[in-house]
């Protein structure tokens, strides 16, 4: 029986996924386009926040990682050794200003602070749905239980019934236990993902017995749902406890929150890549899960416990109306319970649709919901806030209902002859049990009395039903306005330490600015009166070539003014010139000019080293 | 004051050495009434003047002559005459009568030795056997130096002036034109007494140079500037390496019209003495 209570109950969480995660579609389609909108912001700070982070946090998520892969195996031990050697040592060249790490500490610990809060609250939150879920449960149990009872009722009644239900019941019980010990066979568990392959298991099955498909379908949900309940209540608790370390929140919700918002921005602008992302991002998307479920589940606590308020309505006013009519249209019984089986089954087609929403939003959440984790939890909070106002109004009017009805009762049971049948008032199923048991009683000579005093503690203990709910709500509220107002202040403090880590590094880019430009300037200065200096050289050494030059042009273009001095032949001189011209020896002056002429390259080579250096000067870095 | 007589005595001097001309001495008293008698007439008394042949050698002339008082009589005195060869053929007592002087002497000047005489006097170019030229080797060639002695009864310097430095304007002493120079031209004043007759006059002494290349110059056509057209321009040389004209630092040869020119330069010769008529002024040699 317990596999069937479980069944019911999440069946009836399915049921309230379905309503919850449709209103969530809708909500969701029009804060994506504000999110998209805003993704490369949120990208943007995702990389502000992690270019602040400080070198302390960085060893710290490495670490926290290499201990996360360790620990599944994924790295060696020597590896491992080697990763926090290289770890160490960027850390000591980081961390060479203590007061940069200390600042830097403070950052964190003001971030860590707001989400410690945040974290806290939906603990808390979960806690108290997980605490609802507790009454909700007993009371699918009651409505599983007197479903079995109308069922063996109505195989009592039709001996053809009760073989197709103990048949049924047999075949949902061998397939579930099979399916059970496949699942724990091949390792999927309390997993999402293990969640997820059963959900499949669960769709194939379901196509020959849609009972036992969604039943598993059930089953498998609610253990995920369950274990990220669990998950998110012991971290919560812990939180709250103070006994959760810096490093181990960052492992398990401080990814989510900064790192995780990151990653999905980039996979946003990335789609492609998306489904490249290491195995280690897989495994930290993968506990992202954890918190988005545990909102879901609280939402679809929640609106079980509404469900269940209305489906206790329901049944309060079909037991009022079977009552009376129990006894004088028996086929009308049969025609309820078609339709209670009509909506068990549509509650499971729901559920195989909700899988296949689940893998639906399993894959948009693997690319996009991860990013809008904030923007996606105050949407839902407004939903669930919506919803809770609207239930309530709800509930008021069918208070407001009843009351009617009860008038309505009132007031026919001052009409003559039929004033009689509405004399138990709004209470019909009890009137008619109460008759049914005053029969018994008169047969066995009971008093009336009695059925009185029944009714008036059943009176008693709805108040006090109605009154725990509206307590609850009421708390519901205040907890939901308190968690709004810590994620109010630490979205604050987070754009405040956006705002001020933006501003700093306007005002440092502003001086680094500043002091490039003056460095530039004065490096500018530095290169002119360089090349100033080069222009002078080059002044100097064109003026000599020029002047070679013009030396060389005026001495040829011009006359000579140099004494002739020629000897008679016959002397020893001027037979010596004589015989230097009619031997063609060279004339001095041709060598002279050599030399002349290897020294004025030589200078042109020094004047285009200096136009070369001064181009290089004035064509340099930074010129 | 009347010669009473005179006597030649019997001491006879003569001297003779051979390959030089000999000499003679005669001696003659001279007895005189007055002692106051002219010295000249005393000398002249015995018969004797000037050039007069001495009675053993007539080649001989009586040349020098002296008188002096007789062992300290004071009637009585020894004239003495010294008869020699004289140098000149037909001496005149005249000076002013008397031939020129020629006097000849040989010398050398030292010039590029370009030339040599090879076997059978042929003359070939002075090179190595690279037909290099040796540079700085000279050679002597042959001047020949004419000096004439003359006397003159004036000395016009003028006239010496403008022929000093002059050279022969035409064929002079078996050398053609230019080939002499009249080197110097030299005047001392002198005097004789001729029959007691006081002749002055001057001595002259020219100085003739006669150099078989002539003396007109021989310059290479050089220079530091060429003409360009009309233009003069400085004088270049090619950069071989280059090609690039360079300003040369020597002189460079040139054409008859000025251009600038390689290889050898052209030798021209230019006469910077003016030419006179050198037989006109010094004659011939006479034969002594």
């Amino acid at each position: 029986m317990a596999k069937l209570d479980l069944a019911f109950q999440l069946s009836a969480n399915a049921d309230g996924v379905a309503a919850g995660v449709a209103q969530a579609d809708r909500e969701l389609s029009k804060v994506g386009a504000s999110a998209k909108a805003t993704a490369a912001e949120f990208r943007q700070a995702a990389k502000i926040t992690a270019e602040l982070r400080t070198p302390t946090e960085k060893y710290a998520d490495t670490i926290g990682k290499l201990d996360a892969m360790m620990q599944k195996g994924i790295l060696s031990q020597e590896v491992y050794g080697r990763a926090v050697a290289k770890a160490d040592a960027e850390l000591k060249a980081a961390t060479s200003s203590v007061d940069d790490m200390a600042r830097a500490a403070s950052v964190t610990e003001r971030i860590v602070n707001g989400l410690s809060g945040a974290i806290g609250g939906i603990g808390d939150a979960t806690k108290s749905v997980a605490d609802a879920g507790v009454s909700v449960i007993a009371f699918g149990k009651d409505i599983a239980y007197t479903y079995f009872q109308w069922k063996l009722f109505n195989s009592i009644r039709n001996p053809a019934g009760l073989k197709d239900f103990a048949l049924g019941a047999l075949k949902g019980a061998m397939a579930a236990r099979t399916m059970i010990l496949a699942a724990k066979a091949l390792g999927i568990g309390l997993a999402l993902g293990g969640g997820a392959a059963g959900t499949a298991a669960a769709a194939v099955l379901g196509l020959s017995n849609p009972l036992i498909g969604g039943a598993l379908l059930a089953m498998n949900l609610g253990k995920a749902f369950l274990n990220a309940k669990d998950r998110a209540f012991e971290m919560a608790a812990a939180i709250t406890a103070g006994t959760v370390s810096l490093e181990s929140l960052n492992a398990e919700l401080g990814q989510v929150q900064a790192q995780q918002v990151d990653n999905l921005a980039f996979a946003m602008e990335e789609a492609t890549a998306a489904g490249e992302r290491s195995e280690s991002a897989f495994a930290g998307l993968a506990d992202v899960f954890v918190t988005p479920f545990v909102g879901a589940f609280a939402a679809i606590q929640s609106g079980l416990a509404g469900f269940t308020d209305g489906i206790s309505g329901v049944v309060e006013g079909i037991t009022s109306i079977l009552s009376p009519i129990a006894q004088v249209i028996a086929p009308v019984f049969t025609l309820i319970g078609t339709l209670v089986e009509g909506v068990l089954k549509f509650v499971g087609v729901m559920a195989e649709a909700l899988g296949v929403v689940l893998k639906v939003a399993g894959a948009v959440v693997h690319t996009f919901l991860s990013p809008f984790i904030v923007g996606l939890t105050n949407v839902v909070e407004a939903i669930r806030s919506g919803m809770n106002a609207a239930f309530g109004y709800i509930g008021e009017q069918i208070d407001w209902a009843s009351q009617k009805i009860k008038d309505f009762y009132a007031f026919m049971s001052k009409v003559p002859i039929i004033g009689r049948a509405f004399a138990s008032g709004e209470k019909p199923a009890t009137q008619a049990a109460a008759g049914a048991e005053q029969a018994a009683a008169d047969a066995a000579g009971s008093p009336a009395k009695d059925n009185l005093d029944a009714e008036l503690e059943m009176y008693g203990t709805r108040r006090q039903n109605e009154e725990a709910i509206a307590d609850a709500r009421r708390k519901a509220d205040d907890d939901q306005a308190a968690r709004d107002l810590q994620m109010y202040e630490a979205r604050r403090a987070n754009e405040q330490a956006i705002a001020d880590a933006r501003r700093k590094e306007q005002e440092e880019a502003a001086k680094a600015a500043e002091k490039a430009a003056e460095e530039a300037a004065k490096e500018q200065q530095r290169r002119a009166k360089e090349a100033a200096a080069i222009d002078e050289k080059a002044a100097a050494k064109q003026e000599d070539i020029d002047k070679v030059v013009a030396e060389r042009a005026a001495a040829l273009g011009g006359k000579s003014n140099e004494a002739l001095k020629a000897n008679d032949v016959r002397s020893s001189e001027g037979m010596a010139q004589f015989l230097a011209l009619a031997t063609g020896r060279e004339d001095p002056a041709i060598a002279e000019y050599r030399k002349q002429t290897q020294k004025l390259d030589e200078i042109r080579g020094e004047l285009r080293a200096l136009q070369t250096e001064k181009v290089t000067i004035l064509n340099g870095a930074g010129a | 004051m009347v010669i009473i007589d005179y006597t030649e005595l019997a001491t006879v001097a003569a001297s003779r050495k051979f390959g030089e001309a000999p000499t003679y001495q005669r001696k003659f008293v001279v007895e005189v009434d007055d002692p106051a008698t002219k010295q000249n007439e005393i000398a002249n008394a015995t018969g004797v003047e000037f050039l007069s042949p001495h009675p053993e050698a007539s080649y001989c002339k009586a040349m020098n002559v002296s008188v002096s008082n007789y062992n300290g009589s004071r009637w009585h005195y020894e004239v003495t005459w010294d008869y020699e060869l004289p140098k000149q053929q037909n001496v005149d007592p005249n000076p002013l009568a008397r031939a020129d002087i020629w006097k000849w002497s040989t010398g050398g000047l030292q010039v590029p030795a370009l030339y040599y005489y090879d076997t059978g006097d042929t003359l070939k170019v002075l090179q190595n056997s690279a037909n290099d030229f040796f540079e700085g080797v000279t050679t002597d060639i042959s001047t020949l130096q004419a000096s004439i002695s003359g006397n003159r009864p004036t000395f016009d310097y003028g006239l010496a002036t403008t022929v000093t430095n002059s050279v022969n304007s035409s064929a002079y002493l078996g050398g053609a034109a230019y080939t002499w120079k009249c080197s110097g031209i030299a005047a001392n004043p002198a005097v004789e007494v001729v029959n007691e007759s006081e002749i002055r006059y001057w001595q002259v002494e020219v100085t003739l140079e006669y150099r078989p290349d002539g003396w007109p110059l021989q310059l290479p056509n050089v220079g530091w500037n060429y003409l360009d057209g009309s233009t003069k321009k400085r004088c270049y040389v090619i950069d071989t390496d280059s090609g690039d004209k360079v300003p040369s630092s020597n002189p460079q040869p040139l054409t008859t019209g000025g251009a600038i020119s390689t290889g050898a330069p052209t030798v021209l010769v230019r006469r910077v003495h003016k030419a006179v008529n050198f037989q006109q002024y010094f004659g011939t040699p006479t034969q002594q």
